[in-house]
Parts: structure tokens; C-alpha cells; sequence
């Protein structure tokens, strides 16, 4: 697997974005739910506060760097439960055919039915407000695609000499998924993986910029969006910054997504598509 | 003057890999009504060749080298006068049949978009109907509605044809007519391209790697190997008293002959083997063959040999 | 394909099971403002049929769902029914506008690039439009609103009135499909310009030009089509945030505002006709896919 500019770009991105959220506490300046309201929209690049304060006197600088926590915390573990459920689904679908694969198949195209966004919405104004609400609601429908994806290459897989050898010698089913299957799924997944967490923390953030997401007053950078919007033309640097920071990160999924799939261009000349 | 003069062309290819020449200094002439034959294996170059002269190659490709055609140089032509003779003046029949074709268009539609005169559509279909009809379809109406995965390969290739010489070109190229056919329909392919021969004004340039198509079609042939042209003669010389070793390792791996294959592997184009490049393969390979790359050498008026020690 | 549909609507039906706490309760006791007393809730029930058995009442709801009675709002108290069909016109005309947008430069990119695949302006855009695709919905709604809305004044930004009122959110609502288009095309035209054919139809004599569009086009737009049915779906499925971003009045602002106020029916609503929608548009691609390919149509075979 050859490495490429986009998808060390892509790495780095991530990387530098999700250590300066997790070292928040370590590097940021001020707290960044502290009220000071005698300093309300300072300006930027100037010390002590280096991107400004915002309307309720409270620094940028540290509001930016709590303000992924949650949102990238919660697009982590998504992907991670999308893929564990849509590869597992998928495996069983595809592996052992027949009734499973009746079931698990009528499932996935019902889903697939529904747009992804429309069900998410749906959840979230059906169970209280919360995180667990957040994490089932955007997780409800996403699995599905990945798990199609997933079934359709366990199919192909199964067909391929190396698992008939593996039976051939008396390995038994679960063996074989296991050690066979399983690692050859990864790549596949390692590029939907990347391109469905860019595409969980844009949802994210359009859910709480609309408000039903990530609730304030917690710094998340959606809501800072949102809490900036109607000081978009006296202080547009409120609204500028955690808009560029939302977009790094998806970039960075993106490149990364796409740098992966440059370098195992080959194996989806068999027409996954794009999602 | 001849119809088709080829001097010196070479084609060579930029690859991530390196520079692989295809063909290299290539010169021959086709005359008016003549047939005739370029004799090589898969790999040979003899497909670029053709592919040069209508100057289709990829953007990678580069050219050098002179091509007249009655007189006019056609590699340094524009392009859109170009696009003037392709289809018009030469005429062009490509390899693969059953890909050659557009699936989702209709054969009438990929036929009448050939004819270069500007006439109303009923009477280019009715042009198209009668070059089917002359080919050989029986219902031409039918062929013409059709799409070409409902027919059979021998009739994509037959309508092909059409397509190819429905304007009369003086020069009609053919890409290996054989391949990507079924063996036991060579009878046919062969009556097809005499009947295309018949035309009146019509030189055909045929490039096959079956030896028993170019000596039941063509006047003169000529013998590729690795790029170069290694033998020239007419039909009967070539096959019958073959003077390069290469010609007669060929004669000696058909069938009818004995069967014995060429030991060895084709050259890689890339990286081409020093002095002659048949050397490595040859059954009569001295010292200095590994040396020397030899030169087309004239052994009778239109009998050349690319060979030192061929025999005579 | 009627499997699918059925799954829908029992998805839909499900959702009500998600809702914590007893929904009754919650009816009646309009959302904590008291406590209904136990009897209160065993006539309810009752009265509702809600105490019979899941299966049973899956069959009651799916009767009155397929006679249009899809239960009443929580908040206006107006059938629900009536709440989507007065908004969803103004959905469809906003994904339809939003997809003609989408398909346009879809379609012209995919060309202009595929033409000039490997020059600096193919790479140019390639970065442009992986920037562009990162940006969230409402980033790139925000920045147009600003600088054509409001800098310039050049388009309205909110409500529906002119067909001056339909750029901005259709731009906003297409273009990221746009872009996704214009790829998938530029890729699939590069492939097929590698095919015979294409070297066939240059040899006759065809421009370069009328190649790609008679030749060339045509094939590779077949496997763009097929994600067309997905594409559509994404456009709807962006409908709730572009809508609410410009005060459009559609089915998709009314979901918002649906889940601010918890309103179950007319979620539950949502779900199901989102859904059919989305299904119904992808038999039209099959169907238009059947068409206008011929070798999945029956043939004779000629001999």
C-alpha cells in the first residue's frame, strides 16, 4: 500500500486536530464557559486573547479547543459502531447465506429506503435529548450502507481460493471469517470508515446548528456557529473560525478517505461507488 | 508515385516504466489496388503501425518519421484535415469486432455516421442498406435497426467493413481481421476481404499474425519482428523460400509444418536485446550478431532481408 | 420492492415504541402539565384499541394509513395528512430545482473536465471541489446568503415567492451532488474513451468532439444514472437544513420544527412518507435505466 500526499495530509489533519482536543484542559488558556462580560467581542491577534472573545466575554481560543470534544468524540465512536455492526451484519449475510442473509437483506434495503437523515431526525424528536440519544440516532441508520458494501465483498471473498483451502483442510465457519474474511474487509472499510466519520461530524454539526444536536452551553463549534450568527457582519471572526475548523476536519477525513482509496484503486474498479 | 509511402517511422511510447519503442524505422509502400500483408506476433508493433499511419496513437506516443499519402505528408497534416481522410480517403477496420462497436447505439446509426457526404439521412441509409446487402446480409433493414450485441462476431466484423469502406477509400487498413473470431470462420473472413480487395481503386494494408489469411489475401508481405521489418517480399517468395530466420522459425511452428515453437520469449519493447534482436532465438546466430544490428539489405528488385546470413 | 415498502411502513410503526415513557400518558396528560389518573388511562387505551396485541394494531394503523389518515398533530391538532400534503409541492419543487441544478453542472463539468483530464485546471478543480465538499451545508448557505443576499442584494434569502427565491436554496441544496456528479462522470467518460469503440468511430472519420458526446456520453452517463435514484434521496434528505436555512415553506422545515416540538404523528409521519417518496424515485431510475439500455431489454439474437 503506497502512501500518498493526500492521505498523509488527510492523517495529519486528523491527528493534530484530535490531540489539541484531547490535551484541551493542558493547552487552553482560559476556561472556556467563563463569563466575562466586561470583555465581550474582543478582537483577534491580539494577546491576551488570540482569537477574540465572543458575545458573552468568553475566550475562542479555548471554546475551539473543548469545542471538538464532543462532537469528535461522538463521530469516533459512531463510526467505530457503524463499522463493527455493518461488517458483522455484512459477514453473516454474506458467509452464510439463505435465511440470514433473507433477513439481514430485507433489513438493510428497508433502511435504504429511508433517507438517513430523515430517521436521524425522527429519533432524535422522538427520545429525550441526551447522548446516547445522539449516538443511536445518528448510528440508526448509517450501518446499512456500510453493511451492503460488506456483504457484497464477503460474497465475492467467499468464492476465493484461499477460503475453499481453508475448508478443504476442515476449517470451520467462524475460522475462516475470522482469519480470512475479516482482514480483507479492512481496507474497504478503512476508506468508507474515514469518509463516514468526515460525513458523522458534518451531520453533527448540522444538527446543532440547528439546535437539536449538541446542546449549549456547552463550547461545542456547532453551537458557536450558531450563537454567532447574528454578529456575522460586526464580528465575523465568532463565526469564521469554528466554520474553518468544522471544515479542516472533514477535510481530513476526506483526503484521508480518498488517499485510501487512490492507493487500493484497484479493488473498487468493482464499482462500490461513491457515498 | 505509390499510394502510401512510409519512410522511417518510428513510434515509441512515455511510460512510468521507461521509453518502449514500438516501431522503429519502419519504411514501405503500398501501390493502387495493391495487397498488402504485415506478418508478426502479438507484441510486434505491427498494430501501432496502422494505428500511426491514422494517427489515433494515445498522447504518450512519439512520432517521427514521414507517411505520403499520393504525395501528401500526413504526420505533420492539422488535425482537422485529417479527420477529412479518415473514413473518406483511407479507410479503417479495427481489431476486436465484438468491441469495436458502440453497445447502446444502433449498427445503422454507427454506419451512416460514416458516410462523409453531406446527404439527407434516407439517402444515407439507403447507401448503408446497399453496402450490407453487398456483404453479405440478406435482410439489411434488420441489421441496420439492430444493436450489435444480436449479432454474431463474424457479422460485426462484416459490418465493420461497411462502415470502413462505405466512402470508397482508396486505402483500406484491416487490424488483424482473425482475432476475436472464431478460428473455423477464417474461410469467411478471408472471402470477405478478397471481396473488399475487388473494389475497384482499393490498396489494402493487412496486419495479422496468421500466416495462412495474409497468403490467401495478399500480393506482397511483409515480416515484423520487435518493431522492425526483418523480410519483404511477395506472397509467394516469403512463404515459399523464406530467407530471414525468423520467417522460417515461423513456418516451422505452424502446424501443417511441423510445429516445433520459436524457443525463447518475444523481446520486451523497453529493453530490446543488443545487435539483432532476434539474436537471442536464432537458430543460426553467430558471435557477431550480438554485435552488429543489421540493416535492411536488397537481395532482388522488392526482396529485402534484415539478415547477414540469410540464406539465398 | 413491495418488501422494501412494507418494511417502511413497519419501521414507521415501530417508532412509537421508541418514545420513553407510556405515550399515553404523555397524550393526555399534555406533556407533564398533569397527571391522568389510572382510569383515565385504561379507557384511553381502551377506547384506542391500544391494548390489543402489537400485530393487531400494526394492521389497524397500516388500514388507516393506506385510507390517508395519518393520525393528527400533536401541535396544531390538524390531521397530519393535510400538514404534508399542503408543504411537500414546495419540498419537491425545491429537490426538483435542486437536482436540475445538481444534474447541470454535474453533467457539463463531468464533459469540460473529462476533455481536459490531466491539464492544471483538472487538478485545480479536483482540490477546489474536495475543499468545497468539506465545507458543511450551512457554511456554504451562510457564506452565499451574506455576499448574494445581503452584501450584494443580488438574490432573496429567505421565504418563497418569485423564482428569484429558489436560486439560492437550490444552489445550496444541489451543489454538493453537483460535485459529485461532475467526478463520477469525468471518471466513467475517461474509461470509456479507452474502449474500441471510441478509437472505431475516431478512425471513421468523427471529430473529437462529436465522438464524445454521440459516443462517449452516452455510455458513460448510463452508470452515472444509476446513482441518480441516491443522489435524489440526498437531496431530499438535505431538505430539512436547506429549508430551515432559508425559511423555506416544505415538508423538511416542518420536520424540524416537528422534532422542536415533539410532535409524534407527525414524525412518524415523516418516516413514512420520506421514505415511499424516496423508494417511488428510485423504481422511476430503474425504470428509465431499463430503457435506455439496450442490451437489458429482450432481443433476438440474429443469425
Amino acid at each position: 500500500m503506497r502512501k500518498n500526499g493526500l492521505m498523509i495530509t488527510g492523517l495529519v489533519l486528523l491527528v493534530v486536530i484530535g490531540g489539541a482536543s484531547l490535551l484541551a484542559p493542558f493547552l487552553s488558556p482560559f476556561d472556556p464557559l467563563e463569563v466575562r462580560l466586561n470583555n465581550r467581542f474582543a478582537p483577534p491577534f491580539q494577546r491576551p486573547h488570540l482569537l477574540g472573545t465572543d458575545a458573552l466575554g468568553r475566550d475562542v481560543l479555548s471554546r475551539l479547543l473543548y469545542g471538538g470534544r464532543l462532537s469528535l468524540l461522538l463521530a469516533v465512536l459512531s463510526t467505530l459502531i457503524t463499522l463493527s455492526v455493518g461488517m458483522l451484519l455484512g459477514m453473516l449475510a454474506g458467509y452464510f447465506g439463505g435465511w440470514v442473509d433473507g433477513v439481514v437483506s430485507f433489513v438493510v434495503n428497508t433502511f435504504l429506503g429511508i433517507p438517513d437523515v430523515v430517521f436521524t431526525l425522527a429519533l432524535l424528536g422522538v427520545l429525550r435529548p441526551g447522548f446516547g440519544t445522539l449516538l443511536l440516532a445518528l448510528n440508526a441508520g448509517s450501518w446499512v450502507g456500510l453493511a451492503r458494501v460488506a456483504r457484497g465483498e464477503v460474497l465475492f471473498l467467499r468464492e476465493s481460493g484461499f477460503v475453499e483451502g481453508a475448508r478443504a483442510m476442515g476449517a470451520g465457519a467462524w475460522y475462516c471469517l475470522l482469519k480470512h474474511i475479516l482482514p480483507n474487509l479492512f481496507p474497504t472499510m478503512g476508506v468508507l470508515g474515514s469518509l463516514r466519520f468526515g460525513g458523522f461530524v458534518l451531520e453533527l454539526a448540522a444538527l446543532s446548528y440547528l439546535g437539536i444536536g449538541v446542546q449549549p452551553p456547552f463550547p461545542d463549534w456547532a453551537v458557536m456557529l450558531n450563537d454567532a450568527r447574528p454578529y456575522l457582519f460586526t464580528h465575523p471572526h465568532l463565526f469564521i473560525f469554528p466554520a474553518l475548523i468544522i471544515t479542516v476536519v472533514i477535510l481530513g477525513a476526506n483526503c484521508l478517505g480518498e488517499g485510501l482509496r487512490d492507493a487500493l484503486d484497484v479493488r473498487f474498479q468493482r464499482g462500490i461507488g461513491e457515498s | 508515385m505509390s499510394l502510401l509511402t512510409v519512410d522511417a517511422l518510428s513510434v515509441s511510447f512515455r511510460m512510468p516504466s521507461g521509453t518502449v519503442k514500438a516501431v522503429r524505422e519502419v519504411s514501405f509502400a503500398v501501390g493502387e489496388n495493391e495487397v498488402v500483408g504485415i506478418l508478426g506476433e502479438s507484441g510486434c508493433g505491427k498494430s501501432v503501425l496502422l494505428t500511426a499511419l491514422v494517427r489515433l496513437l494515445p498522447s504518450n506516443a512519439l512520432v517521427s518519421g514521414k507517411v505520403f499519402l499520393r504525395g501528401e505528408e500526413l504526420l505533420t497534416l492539422s488535425e482537422r484535415k485529417m479527420e477529412r481522410l479518415r473514413g473518406k480517403k483511407v479507410g479503417f477496420v479495427p481489431q476486436n469486432p465484438g468491441t469495436s462497436l458502440n453497445p447502446l447505439l444502433r449498427i445503422g446509426s454507427q454506419i451512416t455516421e460514416a458516410i462523409s457526404t453531406s446527404l439527407r439521412r434516407s439517402h444515407k441509409r439507403a447507401q448503408a442498406m446497399v453496402s450490407l446487402q453487398q456483404f453479405g446480409f440478406g435482410e439489411p433493414w434488420v441489421i441496420f435497426r439492430a444493436y450489435p450485441h444480436m449479432l454474431s462476431g463474424g457479422m460485426q466484423q462484416r459490418v465493420l467493413v461497411v462502415a470502413g469502406i462505405i466512402n470508397q477509400p482508396r486505402l483500406v487498413m484491416v487490424d488483424e481481421p482473425t482475432k476475436g473470431l472464431d478460428p473455423s470462420l477464417r474461410a469467411r473472413v478471408v472471402e470477405v476481404f478478397q471481396e473488399v480487395a475487388r473494389l475497384p481503386n482499393t490498396a489494402l494494408l493487412c496486419v495479422s499474425h496468421d500466416y495462412l489469411v495474409l497468403q490467401r489475401l495478399a500480393h506482397r508481405v511483409m515480416v515484423m519482428y520487435a518493431g522492425e521489418l526483418v523480410e519483404i517480399g511477395s506472397t509467394k517468395e516469403v512463404f515459399h523460400t523464406p530467407l530471414h530466420p525468423y520467417t522460417v522459425s515461423l513456418l516451422w511452428a505452424l502446424p501443417e509444418r511441423g510445429m516445433r515453437p520459436i524457443p525463447g520469449t518475444s523481446p520486451s519493447l523497453s529493453n530490446l536485446p543488443s545487435g539483432c534482436s532476434f539474436h537471442p532465438r536464432c537458430f543460426q546466430a553467430r558471435s557477431s550478431c550480438s554485435v552488429d544490428h543489421p540493416s535492411l539489405q536488397r537481395i532482388s528488385p522488392g526482396r529485402w532481408v534484415r539478415c547477414p546470413y540469410a540464406r539465398f | 420492492m413491495v418488501l422494501t415498502l412494507l418494511g417502511i411502513t413497519v419501521v414507521a410503526f415501530l417508532l412509537r415504541e421508541a418514545i420513553p415513557g407510556d405515550p399515553v400518558e404523555i397524550l393526555l396528560g399534555k406533556e407533564g402539565l398533569f397527571q391522568p389518573s389510572p382510569e383515565e388511562v385504561r379507557l384511553f387505551r381502551t377506547r384506542f384499541g391500544l391494548d390489543r396485541p402489537l400485530f393487531v394494531q400494526y394492521f389497524r394503523w397500516l388500514g388507516d394509513v393506506l385510507r390517508g389518515d395519518l393520525g393528527r398533530s400533536f401541535v396544531t391538532k390538524r390531521p397530519v395528512a393535510q400538514e404534508i400534503r399542503e408543504r411537500l409541492p414546495a419540498t419537491l419543487l425545491l429537490a426538483l430545482a435542486g437536482f436540475s441544478f445538481a444534474v447541470l453542472i454535474g453533467l457539463l463539468g463531468g464533459v469540460f473536465l473529462a476533455f481536459w483530464s490531466g491539464s492544471i485546471v483538472d487538478h485545480l478543480v479536483r482540490v477546489v471541489t474536495l475543499l468545497f465538499r468539506s465545507m458543511p451545508t450551512f457554511f456554504v448557505a451562510v457564506v452565499l446568503i451574506t455576499l448574494l443576499g445581503e452584501r450584494w442584494r443580488v438574490f432573496p434569502t429567505s421565504g418563497m415567492g418569485s423564482w428569484r427565491h429558489l436560486v439560492l436554496p437550490a444552489v445550496v441544496s444541489g451543489s454538493g451532488f453537483g460535485i459529485l456528479i461532475m467526478r463520477l462522470l469525468r471518471t466513467n467518460l475517461l474509461q470509456v474513451l479507452g474502449n474500441d469503440y471510441i478509437l472505431a468511430a475516431r478512425a471513421r472519420g468523427l471529430s473529437a468532439w462529436k465522438v464524445l458526446l454521440k459516443h462517449a456520453f452516452p455510455n458513460g452517463f448510463v452508470s452515472v444514472l444509476t446513482m441518480f435514484g441516491l443522489y435524489l434521496g440526498g437531496i431530499l434528505g438535505g431538505s430539512p437544513v436547506v429549508e430551515t436555512i432559508f425559511a423555506w415553506p416544505g415538508a423538511g422545515r416542518l420536520l424540524v420544527q416537528a422534532i422542536y416540538g415533539r410532535d409524534f404523528p407527525l414524525l412518524q409521519a415523516f418516516v413514512l412518507v420520506f421514505g415511499v417518496t424516496y423508494v417511488a424515485m428510485q423504481m422511476l431510475v430503474d425504470v428509465c435505466y431499463f430503457f435506455l439500455n439496450p442490451q437489458v431489454r429482450p432481443g433476438k439474437r440474429i443469425v
